[in-house]
């Protein structure tokens, strides 16, 4: 059977979205995130509407990697995490990464995370938005649990 | 560090796999429950940060920072919590 996961399209906005488990073990820090679908974003990134949710502490956090987007450069905080995604009841998807955290601005206070293609490249994505139909192939993930 | 102690630490990092499964499907349940009533969700909660906990509305703010606050008041978990800011008038998201 293929390992498939299912994504979904917001009905207002069209945007597409997955669910999953975010792990940022340094920190001790767990939570679940909405991500936005985003084949543009090289990485996958946290901003700051979960952050403040999940109880980061910003103050904590450390690195700085650059970012460029079409705002303008970005100075990100850099963290090790691990991100879970469920088929139900067959398998859990577990990756590995590098999280991005972009630091706090009202500005994108309400602009969702990013799944950026680190993990994305690892899918085979079908973009169906009139059948409502976002799936994901799973090719390849770091850890692979059965249920 | 090898392939399999590698993979080990990652699941001690994990928790409970069955606990994971159901509460990523709780959670998707809300957020496809944000989506699917928004419409009505724009009249009644028009410029308000809405939380949503296991398919149901649970607080809301004119401050996502409120909120949550009326989350943790409730004792519910923030990590299970979806949070959308509704507004009529979405802003076009290029990113």
């Amino acid at each position: 059977m293929i390992a498939m996961l299912r994504g979904r399209f917001d009905d207002t906005s069209g945007r597409p979205y997955i669910e999953g488990r975010l792990i940022l073990p340094n920190l001790n820090i767990c939570g679940d995130i909405s991500f936005l679908v985003d084949t543009g974003s090289d990485v996958t990134r946290l901003h700051p509407i979960d952050g403040i949710r999940l109880h980061i502490d910003y103050d904590q956090l450390s690195g700085d990697a650059e970012s460029v987007g079409t705002s303008g450069v970005s100075h990100d905080f850099i963290e090790p995490a691990v991100v879970v995604f469920s088929e139900p009841k067959r398998f859990l998807y577990v990756y590995n990464i590098t999280l991005r955290i972009a630091p706090y601005d009202i500005e994108i206070l309400d602009l969702p995370s990013l799944l950026g293609r680190n993990i994305l490249d690892r899918w085979r994505m079908t973009y169906n938005p009139p059948k409502k139909s976002l799936l994901f192939k799973v090719v390849s993930a770091d850890v692979t649990v059965p249920l | 560090m090898n392939t399999n102690t590698r993979e080990q630490v990652i699941l001690n990092q994990l928790g409970n796999p069955v606990d994971i499964d159901r509460e990523l499907q709780s959670f998707r349940k809300s957020a496809r429950v944000l989506s699917s009533h928004h419409p009505r969700f724009i009249d009644r909660y028009q410029k308000k940060w809405v939380a949503i906990y296991d398919g149901r509305t649970r607080a809301q703010g004119r401050t996502l920072q409120s909120t949550l606050r009326e989350i943790d008041r409730k004792g519910l978990p923030r990590e299970h919590v979806i949070v959308r800011y509704i507004d009529r008038n979405q802003r076009t998201m290029i990113l």
